[in-house]
């Protein structure tokens, strides 16, 4: 590019002076004024109602590529990108010719052709009459962190489209368990109405359907697991006492045949509910309770809940074989690198934990080797006392 | 004999079927190909319908024996995950339908079915 002609520096100057300088400004503050702007780590261009660049800072220079007497006296629009949208500038120009600041991102040319996206604030000059006489636009190149937040963007679509994919996986492939889990069991009845007699295969007939039931639950769990994200509760008042009492009366039997006692304390309760999905709520605290009392080998489970103005609490406590300090930590993981022997039924309790801070709640977890755990289940209240 | 069609893509879903309702003293038929399956319902008390079938799904035989007034009794046999609101929607459509989860078929479909038709 060839440098401007003297002519066109001298008007260049002169259009300068007349915007940045007052009148009655001395020659010193002048000097002490655009040297700030001058060595100011942000890159500034003014020019003028034409388009035409009246003066560049040092950093701009460098931002765009080029010498300051490449740019001084040339239209600013050699340094729009051809791609910049139209509606862009146009609203820039709307804005600007009445009188008004602008601030907004858009692409630049640099010299050596390279795009660089800039994020300017433009400001107008303006005469006694509220004229625009010139533009100031200070600008910062951001290119850098938009390919970052771009990048970073299209990462998170990724993960969120993988994660979609993860959970129409295990919808399709929960359905497919589905079928021929629902042909054993229903075969195992009609086995079981031919064979009256012989003990040990009814009893084989008892161990594959409680296996099976096993494998339904799970698989009813990983497909709930799989909805819950984008589930839209269907929320009514659930009083909790009653749905305790229900959930353990449901679950005498399961503690009866593994020796256990099954304790409930619901009179801190009171009245209390909460505001929630019942069917979902039913499924967490059942999973808590049932998962409390498979664990334990001895002793007993007991649910204890009360509630203040706010909060319901629930507490399940067991005297089971309770949980390493490193495997607790571990427990609601759906990923974990965890032990092999890591007790639990976890698919269980992770829709349990789930569920819960869905509606808000959280879960607490105490627990110690060889003496037992402490599940508390806090919900915030969903009527007023 | 109370009679039995069952509409079911699903081989091994239809053959326990029959024989776990046979053992039961009912008269069953299969019809694994849904597009075949109206004919069969001149001769039927009862229809046990799968809702997901590749030719022409349970819907589509619900609307077409809707088409062809064939007013039968039917037990539409839903996988888990079938929406709270297609049940809904299809409870209100057809009147008397009644739904069975896949598997829950061991538990309730003994009772349903006696509610629909009553013993053999």
């Amino acid at each position: 590019m060839s440098n401007p002609s003297p002519e066109v520096n001298a008007s260049v100057q002169k259009a300068f002076l007349e915007v940045a300088v007052p009148p009655n400004m001395s020659e010193e503050e002048r000097l002490t004024r655009w040297s700030i702007i001058e060595l100011s780590p942000t890159a500034v261009v003014i020019f003028n109602t034409k388009d035409q660049i009246i003066y560049v800072n040092a950093k701009f220079c460098q931002v765009m590529g080029y010498e300051k007497n490449e740019l001084l006296g040339r239209s600013h629009t050699i340094l729009e990108a051809q791609s910049q949208s139209d509606e862009t500038l146009a609203e820039m120009r709307r804005q600007l010719s009445s009188g008004k600041p602008w601030v907004g991102e858009f692409q630049n040319l640099r010299k050596d052709g390279t795009k660089i996206w800039i994020h300017a604030i433009v400001t107008p000059f303006v005469d006694a009459q509220k004229h625009p006489i010139a533009y100031v636009k200070m600008c910062e190149d951001f290119t850098e962190r938009k390919r970052a937040y771009e990048l970073l963007h299209e990462e998170k679509r990724k993960v969120e489209e993988l994660s979609a994919a993860k959970d129409e996986f295990l919808r399709s492939f929960t359905h497919e368990l589905n079928t021929p889990l629902s042909i054993i069991l229903t075969n195992l009845v009609f086995l079981r109405g031919r064979i009256h007699e012989d003990a040990d295969a009814l009893q084989s007939l008892d161990l594959i359907e409680r296996s099976s039931q096993r494998l339904r639950t799970d698989i009813d769990h990983i497909l709930q697991l799989a909805k819950l994200e984008n589930q839209i509760l269907d929320k009514k008042i659930v009083p909790v006492a009653a749905l305790l009492e229900d959930i353990c009366k449901e679950h005498a039997p399961l503690a009866k045949a593994a020796g256990l006692q099954l304790r409930e304390d619901l009179k801190g309760l009171g009245q209390a509910s909460v505001l929630g999905d019942g069917v979902l709520l039913r499924t967490a605290l059942a999973n808590f309770v049932s998962n409390a009392i498979k664990f334990t080998l001895k002793g007993e489970v007991s649910v204890q809940a009360d509630a203040d103005a706010s909060f319901v609490r629930i507490g399940i406590t067991d005297t089971g074989i309770g949980i390493s300090p490193t495997n607790l930590s571990r427990l609601f993981s759906t990923f974990p690198r965890i032990d092999v022997n890591l007790p639990g039924n976890r698919v269980g309790l992770i829709l349990a934990k789930g569920i819960i801070e869905k509606h808000n709640g959280r879960v607490e977890v105490k627990s110690e080797e060889g003496k037992g755990s402490l599940f508390t289940i806090i919900l915030p209240r969903g009527d007023k006392p | 004999m109370k009679r039995i069609l069952v509409v079911e893509n699903e081989t091994d879903v239809a053959q326990t079927l029959k024989l776990m309702l046979e053992n039961e003293g009912y008269n069953v038929s299969i019809v694994l190909d849904s597009r075949n399956c109206f004919e069969p319902m001149a001769k039927t008390d009862l229809v046990l319908l799968d809702l997901i079938m590749p030719k022409l799904s349970g819907r589509d035989v619900l609307d077409e024996m809707d088409r062809r007034k064939i007013r039968l009794p039917v037990i539409v046999l839903s996988a888990v995950g079938l929406p709270k609101l297609v049940g809904e929607e299809l409870s209100r459509k057809y009147l008397g339908l009644q739904f069975v989860p896949k598997t829950s078929m061991h538990v309730e479909l003994k009772p349903a079915i006696l509610r629909a038709i009553g013993p053999p």
